[in-house]
């Protein structure tokens, strides 16, 4: 949980505060065919950290659902799912 | 005025955390939240199969318009030795994700192959031109708050599912509904 969020985290919000603080575009800016501007951190490193945050996430869930005992005590019927 | 609400009481992060839900107000949420994501999906599924039939061509999508971005490797293996898959899948799965999500039906699964496909989505998308936090992510977002949240049991068939004996004896059932 910590780790994906902060992946996450870190790709979306650090990363985009250091190309803002610092006056960079978020990705490249291209005018007449040249590169005019260039962003502090480079949007692919980004995208993999975002990714990497996501695949963590995915990862764990399908960790929860391979985990769970095969079969539970039945609960009364009206009672609510418990997770 | 009197409150209807669930106090939730856990750990997080080591640090204990202690707050109340507004009983109603959840419930409510979730189910809207559900129906919204559920049509948008449903919507987006059928009006590709109408308008294209059986099998929608994303080769172009996949093999050009993703180009350069990191799920390149993937979309351009499929584009080029099994694009009847995703043709057959993003539509057709898009109406299955839709309808789950409406119906309340098996929804943690429906709403994690929904997460699935925004994930393609946000990255092959990605000039980045609207930032970061884009539509994409958002909807991906949505889809994780339906399976957190388990959206299925307001209103859902996942909440009689989840009631039957088969479902209370296999546990892990319950990580693919509501």
């Amino acid at each position: 949980m910590g780790l994906g969020g902060g992946l996450m985290l870190l790709g979306i919000v650090v990363m985009g505060l250091i190309n803002d603080l610092a006056g960079a575009p978020h990705v490249p800016v291209e005018e007449e065919g040249a590169i005019v501007a260039t962003p502090v951190v480079s949007p692919d490193l980004r995208a993999y950290i975002i990714a990497l945050g996501l695949l963590v996430w995915f990862v764990y869930g399908v960790y929860k659902l391979t985990s769970a005992p095969p079969t539970a005590e039945i609960d009364s019927p009206a009672a609510p799912a418990d997770d | 005025m009197t409150y209807d609400t669930q106090p939730v009481r856990t750990e997080l992060f080591g640090r204990s955390v202690a707050f109340e839900l507004d009983k109603p107000w959840t419930s409510y949420w979730l189910v809207f939240l559900r129906l919204i994501v559920g049509w948008w999906f449903l919507g987006a599924g059928l009006s590709k199969i109408v308008e294209h039939g059986v099998f929608y061509d994303a080769h172009g999508w996949m093999m050009y318009a993703a180009e350069g971005t990191l799920i390149y490797p993937i979309t351009s293996w499929f584009a080029a030795n099994a694009v009847w898959l995703p043709n057959l899948m993003i539509p057709w799965g898009e109406l299955a994700i839709g309808l789950g999500l409406i119906v309340g039906c098996l929804t943690r699964l429906a709403a994690a192959n929904g997460a699935i496909l925004m994930f393609f989505f946000y990255f092959g998308n990605a000039d980045w031109s609207h930032g970061f936090v884009n539509g994409d992510l958002m909807g991906l977002l949505l889809f994780l708050t339906l399976i957190v949240f388990g959206a299925g049991r307001v209103f859902g068939i996942d909440a009689y599912l989840e009631g039957t004996d088969y479902v209370q004896n296999r546990k892990w059932l319950r990580y693919l509904m509501g």
